[in-house]
């Protein structure tokens, strides 16, 4: 694959990488001290998360530098390949915290303007780092990559074949999905409940139900879910840093809120059409038992 | 012996002009072609900037028109302060309010809410929401007593653009009366007669001499209540797109489980009488207790914080009038000079094929960034969208995303 550095595919991967497949989110340092945490400005594509001991990971990575810096010998084929086959230039396979399962949905024009527009970020340093996976996990990491099967991009005017798209590819599902000792809860898809643990925020958060029971968005109307996400999409949102103790979310608002009302109401669209699954998330628990205001709402 | 090694020599010889010609001559050859061809290409290019040269206004012109704006807009404020003063009362027949979706009323001070109206109409592009206008126009004692010569020309300006806008819009409405059985008096069509009687009054008024307005000083000496022109606007906006307005979301309407945007589930934008207004949003049923609170914040604070919102920290929309007038004006530079390089028109019957994308610009206009949120399916039709932002430079200014659909 070689990818064309043509306007309209880098402007429809700046809209995809940074508001639906969300790379720059997970390799770029991210601002706690705002709400959603931002990626802080000119770092982006830099390098981010580090996923450890420390929070339950069974090893050490770091979602690595994707600049030209760090991917310039890289051919747009490897690049594309380790976005969508989770295998990288060297041939060895990605752990799945990169969600290339999910990218595997990506289509040829999509996948193509990701590369385009990831090939001109400005290159960043790249820091030593030293992936390191516990036994068993080293071996079986080698057998989850599949090959892309380079599927047909969705018919746009198919609101729901869009937007189980989109969701796939802003895997809504991996947050929004409880957890059974590590593993995805796959009989509760959807379901919300995920605990995560915010920097600079005491106790716990968890993820919204987004199923189509009332407990989820069964209470919420389309225009309602498309206007909470677009009221992220102001600059005065960003413009003040979070008051110290207050309540922060994991969840990316500032990216998401870029979606368009169109995509919007397409992933609305598609999650009411998902299986009703019951369940009243206290989205957060402080320390001692004491829920937080945002408990009573999906 | 000799003539035999002749003989091995001339293949040898006749290889090596082979590879010389390969090596020399093909490459000089393609470098001759690109050359022409990027002759052409940048004639082509320079020939396509002229053209949009010649279908564009100057961006100065432009400039100089938001300055015109922002002022009224200015006048349109202090009017507001003056007005926030005086009692209000709700000129809408409790059918049209209770029943309709989305509103945003302003007080009946002319200026003030045409200045709105615009700036809603400009919000978006035009096809991408259906606006049906309702306008009453009373017939005031006196021609308005705080304006000047010039507002009053710019009063009639609006006039007769708004007399305008209703006669398209009045189908719209027509169909929206017939489905919600509302009162027949309420057309636009008796509407706009009023209007285009005010506006007849108006040219009388300005083409008498300066002795048929009242004075600064004896304007000052007035009651506003009794000199607004008395002018009533109430928009209705709906938030979806055309396509699936006709087929989707009336397959919603009709599905228990889905809550839609179906018209009579619109949410409802109110500014103006508190009491009123607030228990009609209650009454119409769509929207909970948090966001009723919500909506009379609103009025109070000029800013929508839902109930809801209070999930996250942050909800928040406030209505920048000024913003989104800059934006219309860039909006509609780029749709005319798309429409005259390729013929493309929003208005064309099943225009499907569009490419969806929104922009940055940078201090001077020109294009920053560009998102391309739907491609069209075709990567000719979207590069050539992209051409024509660039085409279409430089703009005025405008902080922020500016969202548009441009058909190819």
């Amino acid at each position: 694959m070689d990818v064309a550095d043509a306007p309209e595919l880098i402007g429809r991967g700046d809209y995809l990488v940074n508001h639906v497949v969300g790379c720059v989110l997970c390799h770029s340092p991210r601002d706690w001290t705002y709400f959603s945490g931002p990626v802080k400005p000119g770092e982006e594509g830099a390098g981010g998360a580090i996923y450890d001991e420390s929070n339950g990971f069974p090893g050490h990575l770091r979602a690595g530098n994707i600049t030209p810096e760090a991917l310039g010998e890289w051919s747009d084929g490897e690049v594309a390949h380790s976005i969508v086959a989770g295998v990288n230039a060297s041939g060895d396979s990605l752990f799945p915290v990169m969600p290339y399962p999910y990218f595997r949905s990506l289509c040829r024009e999509d996948l193509q303007a990701i590369v385009a527009y990831i090939r001109g970020l400005s290159g960043k340093p790249v820091s030593a780092h030293q992936r390191r996976l516990n036994f068993p996990l080293n071996m079986i990491v080698n057998f989850i990559p599949k090959p892309w099967e380079n599927p047909q991009c969705p018919d746009a005017s198919n609101e729901l074949a869009y937007g189980k798209y989109l969701v796939d590819l802003s895997f809504c599902a991996s947050c929004h999905t409880p957890r059974d000792g590590g593993h995805m809860d796959k009989d509760r898809l959807f379901a919300g409940g995920r605990e995560f643990s915010v920097p600079g925020v005491d106790g716990v958060v968890r993820s919204s139900n987004l199923t189509s029971h009332e407990t989820g968005l069964g209470a919420w109307s389309r225009q309602r879910f498309v206007r909470h996400f677009k009221a992220f999409d102001q600059a005065e949102f960003l413009a003040k840093p979070l008051p110290i103790g207050s309540f922060n979310s994991p969840m990316p608002w500032h990216s998401y809120g870029g979606l368009s009302e169109a995509d919007l109401g397409a992933i609305y669209a598609y999650l009411m059409t998902l299986q009703p699954i019951e369940n009243r998330v206290e989205v957060w628990s402080r320390p001692g038992g004491d829920v937080g205001t945002t408990g009573k709402k999906p | 012996m000799g003539s035999g090694r002749e003989s091995r020599h001339e293949p040898f010889h006749y290889r090596f002009l082979g590879i010389s010609l390969l090596v020399h001559a093909l490459p000089l050859a393609a470098l001759i072609s690109y050359s022409v061809d990027w002759v052409e290409r940048s004639e082509s290019i320079e020939s396509t900037k002229n053209k949009a040269a010649a279908h564009l206004e100057p961006v100065a012109e432009e400039r100089e028109s938001v300055a015109e704006q922002e002022l009224d807009d200015e006048l349109a404020e202090l009017t507001k302060k003056a007005l926030e003063s005086f009692p209000r009362d709700i000129l809408l027949s409790p059918e049209v309010f209770n029943q309709l979706p989305a509103v945003i009323h302003q007080e009946k001070d002319g200026t003030l809410g045409l200045d709105e109206l615009f700036g809603v109409a400009n919000q978006a592009p035009v096809h991408h929401r259906v606006a049906l206008v309702e306008f009453s126009a009373r017939t005031s004692p006196a021609p308005q007593a705080l304006v000047k010569n010039n507002m009053l020309k710019n009063e009639l300006f609006h006039l007769k653009r708004l007399a305008s806008n209703l006669g398209t819009l009045e189908q719209e409405f027509d169909d929206f009366r017939r489905e919600h059985s509302l009162e027949e008096d309420k057309s636009p069509t008796r509407m706009r007669k009023t209007v285009l009687e005010e506006v007849v009054r108006y040219e009388n008024s300005a083409k008498a001499d300066g002795s048929t307005l009242p004075s600064e000083k004896e304007a000052a000496g007035k009651s506003m209540n009794q000199s607004n022109v008395g002018v009533e606007v109430a928009v209705f906006e709906a938030l979806v797109e055309k396509p699936l307005w006709e087929s989707e979301q009336k397959a919603e309407i009709n599905s228990p489980r889905v809550r839609s945007d179906a018209p009579d589930q619109w949410e409802i934008w109110i500014r103006g009488d508190e009491s009123k207004k607030g228990k009609a949003a209650q009454a119409s049923g769509v929207v909970g207790d948090g966001h009723a609170q919500a909506l009379e914040k609103m009025l109070v604070t000029g800013k929508f914080e839902s109930g809801e919102g209070h999930d996250e920290g942050v909800y928040s929309k406030s209505i920048d009038t000024v913003q989104e007038r800059r934006q219309g004006l860039v909006v509609n530079r780029i749709y005319e000079l798309s429409k005259a390089l390729y013929g493309s028109d929003y208005s064309q019957e099943g225009f499907w094929e569009q490419t969806h994308l929104r922009f940055l610009l940078d201090d001077h206009g020109y294009v920053e960034r560009v998102q391309i949120m739907r491609s069209s399916g075709s990567r000719e039709a979207d590069r050539k969208a992209i051409d024509v932002l660039h085409l279409a430079e430089p703009y005025i200014y405008v902080d922020g995303w500016i969202e548009m659909h441009l058909p190819m």
